[in-house]
C-alpha cells in the first residue's frame, strides 16, 4: 500500500499530464456532440462580450465601406422592386387575383462579432441567440446571398457554420437547370467553393448563377449562392464539378439575417413525436 | 499570492489577448497564423514546479480554445509543451556556468541569443506541428498543413525575438 502511495507521489506529474491530455482529447473528439459544448466556445457570455467590444471598436473603421455597400444594395433592390411591380401588374391583368400567402419565414437581423476564415472548420459568431428566436439549423443569409447555417445557440449568441467549412454541404442548382448538386468548400481561397455531383448531361454554362434548390428545408428555393467560374470533371470522372465564385464576401461580412422558420420546426417536432409513438406515417 | 504569480497571470492574459484579437486574424498565404501562446510557457523558470507549469498551461489552453473555437487543440498542445519544456530547457541552457543550482529564467540575455533562439525554435516548431496536425486531422491537405507549420514557426520566432529584445532591454 505504502509502495503504491510512494509510486503515486513520485509520478504524480506524469499522472497529471496524462489526465490533462485525456481531457483535452475528450474535448477535441467530442465537439461534434455540440449541444453540450456552448460553454466552451465563443458563444459563451464572457468570450462573446469580449468579441462584441472588439467588433464595436473596429466597426467604425469600416463604416465607409459598409455605407457604400448599403447604398448599392438599396439601389439594386429598388430597381428590382420596380421591375417586379411591373411584372405583377402585367400578370394581374390576365389572371385571377393572387391570394396573399402568409410568409413562412421571418428575418432576424444579426451582426457577426467573430469570424474565422482560414481553418478547415471555420465558424462565425453572431450576436443573436435563443432569446431572439434563433435555433440550430436555421438559415443565415447576407446581402450577397447564402452565408451559412446556425450550429450552436446560447442565450444571446450563436455559432454559424459558414459555407467556408469543410463540413458544410448545401444542396443547390444552376438557375436555368433542373439538375442539382452539393456545394462544398475546400481549404484555401475564401471566395471559391465547388458544386459536386452535377450529372454530365446537365446543361450548365459558365457565368450562370448557382442558387439553393429548396430541397433541404433549411433554405427556401432561389437564394443566390454564387456564379459559375469554371466547369470541370469530378475526380472520379463520373460527374461535373463546378467552380463557384461565392457572392458573400466572408472577409468583410458583418450584417446578416437569420431566417426563422418555426412552422418547419413545429412539423419536425410533430414528426419526431409520431416516430417515438411508433405511428406509421 | 506572491508577485511572481500575479506577473505570470498578467503575462498569460496579455499574450492571450494579443493572440486572440490580433494574431488570430493574420493569415499569410491563407493558412499561416503565428501562435504566440508558446511564449509564456517557454518563459517558465527552471525551478518552477512541474505540476504548476502543467496546470497554468492547461488552463490558458482552455481559455484560448473558448475564444477561438478550437475545442481542445490549444489545450492539448499547451499541456504537451508544458510537459516537455523542462527537458527542452535543460537541453539548451548553457551548462558551463557555476550557477547550475540557482534558479534562472530563460531569456535572451540569460541564455545568450544562440541558445535562446535554438530553444524557442524547437519549442515553437513542436507547438505548431502538433497544433496544425490536430487542426487538419487528415492528410489530404498536407501541403497546407506543412506551410502552416513552417510559416507559423518562423513568424512566431520573429515575434518572440523582438518581444524579448523590447521587454528585457527595458528591465
Amino acid at each position: 500500500m505504502r509502495n503504491l502511495f510512494d509510486f503515486l507521489v513520485k509520478y504524480s506529474y506524469w499522472l497529471l499530464f496524462l489526465v490533462l491530455e485525456g481531457i483535452s482529447l475528450a474535448m477535441l473528439v467530442s465537439h461534434n456532440s455540440y449541444h453540450g459544448s456552448v460553454f466552451l466556445s465563443s458563444a459563451n457570455r464572457v468570450t462573446g462580450k469580449v468579441y462584441e467590444w472588439e467588433s464595436e471598436l473596429t466597426s467604425y473603421l469600416s463604416l465607409k465601406e459598409v455605407n457604400r455597400q448599403l447604398v448599392d444594395d438599396n439601389v439594386a433592390m429598388r430597381l428590382r422592386l420596380a421591375s417586379l411591380e411591373k411584372e405583377l401588374e402585367d400578370l394581374k391583368k390576365d389572371s385571377m387575383s393572387l391570394d396573399f400567402v402568409a410568409p413562412e419565414y421571418h428575418l432576424v437581423h444579426a451582426q457577426v462579432v467573430k469570424a474565422t476564415l482560414h481553418r478547415n472548420n471555420n465558424y462565425l459568431t453572431i450576436d443573436k441567440g435563443v432569446h431572439d428566436g434563433i435555433r440550430p439549423e436555421m438559415a443565415v443569409i447576407s446581402s450577397g446571398g447564402v452565408a451559412g447555417i446556425v450550429y450552436l445557440t446560447s442565450e444571446h449568441y450563436s455559432i454559424v457554420i459558414p459555407l467556408l467549412n469543410i463540413r458544410s454541404s448545401i444542396s443547390c442548382k444552376a438557375r436555368n437547370s433542373k439538375y442539382f448538386g452539393t456545394l462544398q468548400w475546400q481549404r484555401g481561397a475564401v471566395n471559391i467553393a465547388y458544386v459536386i455531383d452535377v450529372p454530365r448531361h446537365a446543361n450548365v454554362h459558365k457565368g450562370e448563377i448557382v442558387e439553393t434548390n429548396g430541397y433541404s428545408e433549411v433554405f427556401p428555393a432561389g437564394i443566390p449562392i454564387g456564379r459559375i467560374l469554371d466547369i470541370g470533371d469530378s475526380p472520379d470522372g463520373l460527374s461535373f464539378m463546378l467552380k463557384v465564385q461565392l457572392f458573400t464576401d466572408f472577409s468583410t461580412l458583418r450584417d446578416v439575417c437569420v431566417l426563422t422558420n418555426y412552422s418547419r420546426m413545429e412539423k419536425k417536432l410533430l414528426e419526431q413525436k409520431a416516430d417515438s409513438l411508433g405511428i406509421d406515417r | 499570492m506572491n508577485r511572481g504569480v500575479i506577473n505570470r497571470f498578467l503575462g498569460f492574459c496579455i499574450v492571450l489577448l494579443v493572440q486572440v484579437l490580433v494574431l488570430n486574424k493574420v493569415h499569410i498565404l491563407g493558412v499561416v497564423t503565428p501562435l504566440l501562446l508558446v511564449y509564456p510557457i517557454l518563459c517558465f523558470h527552471r525551478d518552477a514546479k512541474r505540476v504548476s507549469l502543467l496546470l497554468w498551461s492547461f488552463s490558458f489552453g482552455i481559455i484560448y480554445d473558448m475564444f477561438s473555437d478550437t475545442w481542445g487543440m490549444g489545450t492539448f498542445t499547451n499541456t504537451l509543451l508544458a510537459f516537455i519544456q523542462p527537458g527542452l530547457l535543460n537541453l539548451f541552457s548553457p551548462h558551463d556556468e557555476d550557477d547550475e543550482e540557482t534558479d534562472f529564467e530563460p531569456d535572451i540575455f540569460s541564455m545568450g541569443i544562440g541558445h535562446f533562439l535554438a530553444y524557442s525554435f524547437f519549442g515553437t516548431l513542436i507547438y505548431h506541428t502538433v497544433f496544425n496536425l490536430l487542426n487538419a486531422f487528415n492528410v489530404s491537405n498536407i501541403v497546407y498543413t506543412l506551410i502552416a507549420i513552417g510559416g507559423g514557426t518562423v513568424l512566431s520566432i520573429v515575434i518572440i525575438f523582438f518581444t524579448e529584445l523590447i521587454i528585457r532591454k527595458r528591465r
